[in-house]
C-alpha cells in the first residue's frame, strides 16, 4: 500500500481538476459533474484518512462521512438537473453565461 | 472453484487461474445463450402451435449455431451521424456488466467463481452499468427511435430495479436475523453463498412469496422481455436502442439479454428457492446439487417463456404506473413489516403469512384494476356514461349536406 | 514495485485522466462516459482501501443512477443539436486557480507531519457488522436526516419535473 501522502496528492489532483472544470466549463450539466468530481475527491480523501488511521483513530467516521457525501451528492444532483432542465425549458439554453437576467 | 485446480494438478498462479475462470464463464455463457434461444424458439412455438425450428440438426437444435454464424458474418454497417466512440462502446457497457455478475452466484456449494462477501451489492451494482449501456446505445444511434426506445428503456430498467432492490433488503434482513439469532456477526448475510445455506429447510419463498413475485416481474422488466418489452419491439419504437446495430454488435445484445436471463433467473433460484440446499441440501453431492439448481432455474425460465407467448403488451404508461403506484408501497410495506415482525421476536411462519396476505392484496388489486376499463395499473376517472340527447335539427342539416 | 503498488497507479492514472477528459472533452456526451469512468476509477480506490461496501455502493449509486440522471439531463437539454460554448472567457483565471489550489493541497499533505499510520500492507478489510453498528448508534440521527432530506429531493426533483399546465 502507498504511504498516504500519494492517496493525498491523488485526491487534491482530482479536486483540482474539478475545481478547473467548474470555473472553466459553461454547460451546467457539466459543471454539476465538475462538482461531482469534487466531492467524490473528498469523500476518497476521508476514507484514506479513516483507512490509514487505523491504528491511530480506530474508528470508522471517515467511511461514514464518505457513504454521506454519497447520499447527499445524488440528492443534490437530482434536483440541480432539474432545474437545469427547468431553466432550459424556459430560457432554451443550458449555457451558464447566457443566463444573465439578473445582471446589471 | 476446486475443480479448475484439481484439473490442472499442480497448483495455478493466481492469475491463470482468473484467466481460466473467466475463459470458462464466456464459454458456458455462449453455449448458454445458444441453448436458451433455441429453447425459448421451440418453447413459444408450441404453445403457439406450432413446431419451431426443424430443419438445421436434428430437431433444429443447430438453429441457433446458425444464427450466430450469420451474424457473425453480417457486414457492420454504421451510421455516418452517429458518434462513433458511444456507437461502439455501447453493447460492451451492455455485455460486460451481465457476465460480471456471473461472479457471485453460487451453483453448488462449492461451485461458486468467487465467493463475495457483498454479493448481492455487487449484483445490483452491474445491473445499473447495464442500464447505461442502454442510454448510450439509444443516444449513439442517431436517430429518433432508438434515443427513444433507449430512453424508455432505462426509464422502466431503473422503475423496476427499485422492488427488486427493496425485496433484496427484506430476503436480507431474513438472513441477517438468522445470524443475530446463532449469535454470529451479520457480515455474511449480503453473501449469495450464505444465503442459499441458510434455506436447509424452509426456502424463502415461503417466508416471503410476495419478494419471489415482486423479483420475478422485475426480471422480467429489467431484461426489457415481454410484457414489459415496449421499449424493444418492432411494432412500437421499430426495434428500439438496438436498431442501427447489425451483425455482431446487434448479436452481443442479444447474447447479453439471454446470458443476463438465465443469471437473474439462477440469482432468484439461489434466493427464493434454496439453490442448491433446498430440498435435498447437503446430504447430497455436488452432481445431484447442480441438477437441482438447473432443474429450478429450467422451470423458471419455461415460465418466463410462457409469459411471454401469454400475457399481452403493457403500455408504457401502464408499466411506469405499475412500477411505481403499484410495486414500490407494496415492496415497502413489506420491509416494513418485516422489520416490525422481526423487532417483536416473531416467528418466521409470521412473516410468511403478512407476506402471503401482501401477495394476496396485489393479486386482488391487479384483477380489480383489470376488470375497469382503463387496463391494468393506470388510474381510472370513472365518467358518467354518455346521456342520449336530443339531436337538434341543426345537425341533422349539417351532417346531410357533408354528404356521407 | 509490487503488484499492489502497480495496480495502485495504475487506477491513480485512470482516475485522473478520466476527470481531465470530463473537463477537457470537445463533445458533451464523450465528458459524461469519462465522468463514468473517474467514478469507476474511485470506486476502484476504494477497494484497495479495503473497503469494498462503499465500492459497490458508489457503483450502484452513481453508476448506475446519477450517470443516468446527466444522461437524461444532456439528452433534455439538447446537448448535442446545439453545440454551445464548452469554455468560456474565465478559462485562464480558471486554469491558474485551480493550479494554485492544486498546489496548496499538496503543500499540505508533503509538509504536514501525519499521524501514527496503518502499517503498510496492513490493512484488513472493514468489518461490516461494526460499521452497521456504529452508523445505528453513534450516528443515527445524521441518518435519519438524511432519509428526510432524501424525501425532500424527491419530491422537490417531482415538482420540478412536473411541466406547467398551459392554459
Amino acid at each position: 500500500m502507498p504511504p498516504l501522502e500519494n492517496v493525498l496528492i491523488v485526491n487534491a489532483i482530482i479536486f483540482a481538476i474539478g475545481v478547473m472544470g467548474v470555473l472553466t466549463r459553461r454547460n451546467a450539466v457539466l459543471i454539476l459533474m465538475s462538482l461531482e468530481l469534487m466531492l467524490n475527491a473528498v469523500s476518497l480523501n476521508m476514507v484514506a484518512f479513516a483507512v490509514y488511521g487505523r491504528v491511530g483513530f480506530g474508528n470508522f467516521t471517515g467511511i461514514i462521512f464518505a457513504l454521506f457525501i454519497i447520499v447527499i451528492a445524488a440528492a443534490e444532483v437530482a434536483l440541480a438537473l432539474g432545474i437545469v432542465v427547468r431553466t432550459f425549458r424556459n430560457r432554451a439554453t443550458a449555457n451558464v453565461d447566457e443566463i444573465n437576467l439578473l445582471k446589471w | 472453484m476446486p475443480v479448475l485446480s484439481e484439473l490442472a494438478g499442480v497448483g495455478l498462479p493466481d492469475w491463470i487461474d482468473a484467466l481460466l475462470r473467466i475463459l470458462f464463464i464466456v464459454a458456458l455463457m455462449t453455449v448458454n445463450a445458444f441453448g436458451l434461444i433455441y429453447l425459448e424458439r421451440k418453447v413459444l412455438a408450441r404453445f403457439q402451435a406450432r413446431v419451431g425450428p426443424t430443419k438445421t440438426g436434428p430437431i433444429g437444435t443447430l438453429q441457433s449455431i446458425a444464427d450466430a454464424l450469420k451474424l457473425a458474418t453480417k457486414e457492420d454497417v454504421r451510421p455516418t451521424t452517429a458518434d462513433r466512440w458511444i456507437f461502439e462502446l455501447a453493447p460492451y457497457f451492455v455485455f460486460v456488466p451481465v457476465f460480471l455478475m456471473f461472479i457471485p452466484i453460487p451453483f453448488t456449494q462449492d461451485w461458486v467463481v468467487r465467493d463475495v462477501e457483498l454479493g448481492f451489492l455487487y449484483v445490483f451494482g452491474v445491473l445499473g452499468l447495464n442500464i447505461v449501456g442502454v442510454v448510450m446505445a439509444g443516444w449513439g444511434s442517431d436517430n429518433k427511435y432508438a434515443l427513444l426506445g433507449g430512453v424508455r428503456a432505462a426509464a422502466q430498467a431503473i422503475s423496476y430495479e427499485l422492488p427488486m432492490l427493496l425485496v433484496t433488503v427484506g430476503v436480507v434482513m431474513i438472513a441477517a436475523n438468522h445470524l443475530l439469532d446463532d449469535g454470529l456477526s451479520t457480515s455474511q448475510a449480503l453473501n449469495l453463498n450464505f444465503i442459499a445455506d441458510d434455506q436447509r429447510t424452509t426456502p424463502y419463498i415461503i417466508l416471503q412469496p410476495l419478494g419471489f413475485a415482486i423479483f420475478m416481474i422485475g426480471i422480467l422488466a429489467e431484461l426489457h422481455r415481454p410484457p414489459f418489452d415496449l421499449p424493444v419491439a418492432e411494432t412500437e419504437v421499430v426495434g428500439g436502442y438496438f436498431v442501427e446495430y447489425s451483425g455482431m454488435r446487434w448479436g452481443m445484445f442479444f447474447l447479453a439479454e439471454y446470458t443476463a436471463l438465465f443469471l437473474l433467473v439462477m440469482l432468484a433460484v439461489v434466493v427464493f428457492l434454496g439453490g442448491w440446499n433446498w430440498p435435498f441440501g447437503e446430504d447430497v453431492g455436488l452432481s445431484l446439487q447442480i441438477v437441482l439448481t438447473l432443474g429450478k432455474a429450467g422451470a423458471f425460465i419455461f415460465v418466463m417463456f410462457g409469459t411471454r407467448a401469454l400475457i399481452p403488451r403493457l403500455r408504457i404508461d401502464q408499466l411506469m404506473a405499475f412500477s411505481w403506484k403499484v410495486l414500490l408501497p407494496f415492496s415497502i410495506v413489506q420491509v416494513i413489516a418485516n422489520a416490525i415482525i422481526m423487532s417483536y421476536g416473531g416467528a418466521d411462519w409470521i412473516l410468511g403469512l403478512v407476506s402471503l396476505a401482501l401477495l394476496v392484496l396485489l393479486i386482488a388489486l391487479v384483477s380489480v384494476q383489470m376488470r375497469l376499463k382503463a387496463g391494468a395499473g393506470t388510474t381510472t376517472i370513472r365518467r358518467e356514461p354518455a346521456r342520449p340527447r336530443m339531436i337538434t335539427a341543426q345537425e341533422t342539416s349539417s351532417a346531410g349536406a357533408s354528404g356521407d | 514495485m509490487s503488484a499492489a503498488e502497480a495496480v495502485y497507479y495504475v487506477v491513480a492514472v485512470v482516475a485522473i485522466l478520466s476527470a481531465l477528459g470530463v473537463v477537457l472533452a470537445g463533445n458533451i456526451v464523450h465528458a459524461a462516459i469519462f465522468f463514468i469512468l473517474a467514478l469507476g476509477g474511485i470506486a476502484g480506490f476504494y477497494l484497495m482501501l479495503s473497503v469494498e461496501f462503499l465500492a459497490l455502493v458508489q457503483l450502484i449509486v452513481y453508476g448506475g443512477a446519477v450517470t443516468i440522471l446527466i444522461l437524461f439531463a444532456l439528452m433534455l437539454t439538447r446537448a448535442r443539436e446545439r453545440p454551445q460554448a464548452l469554455f468560456g472567457k474565465t478559462r485562464p483565471l480558471g486554469v491558474v486557480a485551480s493550479l494554485a489550489l492544486l498546489a496548496a493541497f499538496i503543500g499540505a499533505s508533503v509538509g504536514t507531519d501525519w499521524f501514527e499510520q496503518t502499517p503498510r500492507g496492513d490493512i484488513e478489510p472493514v468489518p461490516f457488522q461494526e460499521l452497521g453498528d456504529v452508523i445505528f448508534t453513534v450516528w443515527i440521527v445524521p441518518f435519519i436526516l438524511i432519509g428526510i432530506l432524501l424525501s425532500i429531493a424527491l419530491d422537490g426533483a417531482v415538482l420540478l419535473a412536473v411541466p406547467d399546465e398551459e392554459d
